[in-house]
Order: C-alpha cells, then structure tokens, then sequence
C-alpha cells in the first residue's frame, strides 16, 4: 500500500511545487518594471520607513495587476479543467465554446447601457463596476444553454460542438463590431477594443475586491465537484449508474464554470487559450483526478497568466503588451502541437 | 439476491425493442443473454439497471420494486459495465477503479476506498497495473480494469455488455474464468449479453435467448442451445458437440 501513498504523495508535491512557484512569483513580477522599486521596498514599509509616495503607487499597481492575475488565472484554469470533463473534449474551454466571448459581449453591452454612471433599474441602484459582472453572466449563461442544447438536440459530435461554439463566438465579435459602428463614440469604442484583448491592467481597486471575494465561493463550488467530475469524464452512462444525474450536473458544473468566466473576464477582457492550455498541462502533471487536476490547473493558469502579463509589461518596455495578446502568441502554437501530438489518442 | 424481471416492455419511439420479458435469476447465477444484433439485449441489461425505463412491467430485487431505491442505492447493488468505455488522456487505472467507490463517497475518497481499489485489483489480478494509464493496457488488461471499476462498488449483481467482444481467444477464456470465479466465490449474480455461443454454452447457469425483443427460450445452456432454437433465431445451421459443449455455425 506504500507505493498506493505515493502517487498521491507525489500529487501533493506537484501541487505544493506549483503553489511556490506561484508564490515566488508575487516578489519576482512586482519588482520587474519601468519604474525603480522592488517588493523588498515592503519591508521598508513594514519596517516603519514611509515609501515615496509616487513609489508606493507604482509598487502596488504591479502588485494589483499580480492579484487579478492570480485570481483571473485560476477562475479560468479551473473552468477549462470542468469544461473538459463535462463535454469530454480536450478542445472544450470557456474560450473555445465562445462563454469568454458571450460575457465579453454583455460588458460591452453594459458599458454601453451605464457608461459613466450608475444603472437604476426600479429602485434598485448599480454601481458601475457591480453590473459588469451580473451582465457578463448573463450573457455567459446563455451561451452556455446554446452549446448545452446544440449538444443535446442536435447530438453534435465534440468537434462540430467546439465548431459551432467558435462560429457563435464569431457573431458575438459581428454583434459588438455593428455596435461600434452603430452606437459608441470613440473613447467607448477605444474602450471595447482594448476589451477584446485581455489586460490585467484594466482592474482597478474595486475590481480587485470583486473578484477577491467572489472567488472563495466559486473556488469552492469548483472543488465540490471533483469527484463528479471524474465520473462524468468517464461517460454519461457510467456516471448515471453510479449515481450521478449527467444532463443535470452538465448543466451545473458548466453554469458554475461560466459563472467564473464571467467575472474573470469582465474586469480584464478576454484571455484566449489560457483556459485551454492549463488543463492540458497539468493533466500532465498529476494526472486526470480531479481533486489534484482541479487545483493544478487553477495554479499553472496563474502562473501562465501573470508570467505573460510581466513579459508584456517588460518586453516592450515602456509599452505595454495587453497579457491577452501575449498569451495568444503563446497559446497558438501550443494549441496547434497539442493537436498534433493529441490526433492518435483523442 | 434475487432478481425478478416481471412483463418488461421498452419502447424507443415507435421501435419496440422489448416485449413482456420476464426472468427470474438467483444468488451466484451466471445468466448470458444471446440474441442477433438488435435482438433488445442491450437494453435489457439496461432496463435491469433502470439506466432505461420500460413503459410496462416492473423489476424486484429482492421483493422490492427497483424505482423504489434511489439511484445511489441502486449503484451499490447493481453494477453495469458497457460494451466501450471513452479513454480519457492520462488517467491512471487507480484513479479510473476509485470512481467506483463514488456511490459511497461524498467529497474525497478515503484510505477504506483505496484499499477497497487493491482489493478487486487483486480479485482481477491486476495489481500490478494500478499505476498504469488507461491507454497503455491491452484489450484484456483494460477489460478486466474496467470489470474491477465496477466491482469497487460491491455490487450483488454485475451487468457485463458484450465483456468478451474485441478479445483475443486467450483473454475471452480468461475474462470468462474471472466472470465464474466472482459468481462462484463472491456470490455475485452476473447477467450478461453476449454473443459468443460456446462461451454461453460453457459458462452459464441460464440463458435467455431473445429475438426482436422477445423471449424465444429461456433455461438451463442445453435446453436453451439447441440447434433448432438457434436456427429459429440467427437463421445459421450448427452443429453442437455437447460433449466438447462447442457449437459451430455450419457453412
């Protein structure tokens, strides 16, 4: 049984290597910049020494941009890790089944509706920051129920799903395109575009507390589905006998996944692949349980996403390269080698 | 445990695909169902496991009407193996057999659970195997991993589609070795469709032949195998050498 505890041993390793690296990250990225001060520069503040203040300001936006990027990887880490298992298609990713793009499109839409001001509808009042979420999820969910239904109605084979899912992505773009032509004046059409690339630049204060709350929950609601997840993956059948409803806990599992897509990307655009790649990686790493997968894959979206973000701040240095373009220079050629690698067995 | 299938019929749309089957079976039975291709045995392990819900008729596991227990209850009792399971990249046969042991888990499998896995490994001697991937294993090696998958919930009844069909010769005798020795030392009661006539021949208790969903003839494997039944259903002539219990399809 000694050797039963050590791939799960070896699993825990995997995940508390990756939570380091993570963890080294917070002090490497935020003392790479433009501007001359390094995290070192908090022990001065812990030590009593008073920062500049223009310094301080600088090494919190970084730190800030790290935060989001954290939470924004791993919200989207781990929707792609359930994306996978419910649809039982590597291909399968909030990105690849157009939920990134849905939520995308409900920011533009609210931002449109409430730009600069507050939203009232009835007696009930939004702060801007507040609906971009509610309106991202909104339209996530939709697209959700759309792929749900091409799947189930038409019995579309998993590729002509993630086909169908791009080409609905594809009217969201032409939906938000005939709005800037139609509706936004320039700054507003400034404002989408930068939307369409993901930027951990774009989160400010009130974003990062956002998303810092909500992802406790959506964490866990992640995890508490590991063991489902495993069945699921295995086929509907399977998972039926064993006690699992399939349909019901599809919908579930993919809802809870666009919930998190959604406010990832409502304060910080659209990511493409990262929630595609990281899943794959750490299916590598620690194997397809999703006790281990799940948070494996939630970290190396961290880590991939907050890696590209300060190579795009630096790289160009003093321009700055949104993380999302980045990632889809990255992302690419990654996605056409895995499908390569991947033809013989999927 | 006993297990009464009473006046069952299954529609799919306008196709009827079983009509008014009823079958008895008893502790430590092995029951092989046989029928040509689209004959309902398919669905008739299905129905058993109310993964299909039949529009008449009813099943009793131990007198107590199946759509009484919740499905959590059922997956402890009644176990269903389908004829192909999906491969999934880089899952490791361990973690594959622990998804057995979901029935009795709630958030994360325990040491018990883990255990339980070594132990139908070893019932299918494939210890050795458990930190294989899936994809790596040979047809026989995948097979028996997958009948383990389902004897990690501690079932009373296993439900096998087809457990020897893509097999070699060798592993088909194995697999069917394994299917007697569950039945004889475990007590488990094994229903399954199968498609090989000697193989039901040799390694039944009973057997249910079916054509178009119906019961042709059901009973002891020399009642049931005779080459009049399986002209009347497969339309082949045979030969049966009951002393060799071999059949062989005549050309």
């Amino acid at each position: 049984m000694s050797s039963s505890s050590n791939i799960f041993l070896r699993r825990y390793i995997a995940l508390a290597v990756l939570a380091t690296i993570l963890f080294i990250l917070i002090p490497l990225a935020s003392s790479i910049g433009l501007y001359r001060v390094t995290f070192l520069d908090i022990y001065k503040i812990l030590l009593g020494y008073n920062l500049p203040e223009d310094e301080f300001i600088a090494l919190w936006i970084r730190l800030r941009r790290i935060f989001v990027g954290a939470i924004v990887g791993a919200l989207l880490g781990g929707a792609g890790a359930i994306a996978q298992a419910v649809f039982r298609n590597p291909l399968a990713s909030p990105f690849t089944l157009g939920i990134s793009q849905a939520a995308a499109l409900g920011v533009a839409i609210a931002l449109i509706a409430g730009y600069g001001g507050t939203a009232t509808q009835w007696f009930i009042q939004f702060a801007r920051p507040y609906i971009l979420p509610i309106a991202a999820f909104t339209l996530a969910i939709i697209q959700t129920v759309l792929i749900l239904l091409l799947a189930y109605r038409a019995g579309l084979t998993p590729q002509a799903l993630v086909l169908s899912s791009i080409a609905l992505s594809f009217l969201y773009q032409a939906i938000l395109a005939v709005l800037q032509y139609l509706v936004l004046n320039e700054l507003q059409i400034a404002t989408i575009v930068f939307w369409m690339f993901g930027d951990l630049g774009k989160a400010g204060n009130t974003e990062l507390l956002i998303l810092a709350t909500t992802f406790i929950p959506v964490t866990l609601a992640y995890m508490l589905m590991n063991l489902d997840l495993d069945l699921i993956a295995i086929g509907d059948e399977i998972a039926y006998t064993s006690g699992l409803n399939p349909k019901k806990f599809r919908f579930f599992a993919t809802a809870i996944a666009a919930l998190g897509t959604a406010l990832a990307t409502c304060f910080v655009g659209v990511l493409a692949f990262l929630c595609l790649l990281a899943p794959h990686i750490a299916r590598a790493i620690v194997g397809s349980s999703h006790r281990y997968l799940l948070p494996a894959s939630m970290m190396i979206s961290s880590i991939l996403l907050i890696a590209a973000d300060t190579f795009g701040r630096t790289a160009l240095s003093p321009r700055t390269i949104p993380a999302g373009i980045v990632l889809s220079f990255l992302g690419a050629p990654l996605l056409i080698v895995l499908l390569l690698r991947g033809s013989r067995r999927w | 445990m006993i297990i009464r299938v009473v006046g069952i019929s299954v529609t799919y749309g306008s196709i009827k695909a079983l009509e008014n089957v009823s079958l008895e079976v008893f502790p430590g039975e092995v029951v092989s169902i046989i029928g040509p291709n689209g004959s309902g045995k398919t669905t008739l392990l299905k129905t058993i496991d109310s993964i299909v819900k039949p529009i008449a008729g009813s099943i009793y596991i131990d007198g107590k009407n199946i759509y009484n227990y919740t499905r959590r209850e059922i997956a402890k009792i009644l176990s269903y193996v389908p004829q192909r399971i999906d491969l999934l990249q880089n899952t490791t046969v361990i973690d594959f057999v622990l998804t057995g042991r979901r029935p009795y888990a709630d958030f994360s499998y325990s040491k018990v659970d883990i255990d339980k896995v070594f132990e139908v490994l070893k019932i299918v001697n494939a210890e050795h195997l458990a930190y294989r991937k899936l994809d790596e294993l040979s047809g026989g090696e995948l097979q028996r991993i997958v009948i383990a998958r389902a004897l990690a919930s501690e079932p009373k009844v296993l439900l096998l589609d087809e457990p020897t069909a893509n097999l070699d010769p060798k592993y088909q005798v194995e697999i069917m070795k394994l299917i007697r020795r569950l039945s004889s030392e475990k007590k488990v009661v094994v229903i399954m469709a199968i498609h090989d006539l000697t193989s039901a021949y040799r390694f039944s208790d009973k057997v249910v032949m079916i054509k178009n969903g119906v019961v042709v003839s059901i009973g002891k494997p020399e009642d049931v195998i005779t080459e009049d039944n399986i002209w009347r259903v497969f339309e082949v002539k045979t030969k049966i050498f009951r002393e060799l219990r071999t059949i062989i399809v005549e050309i």
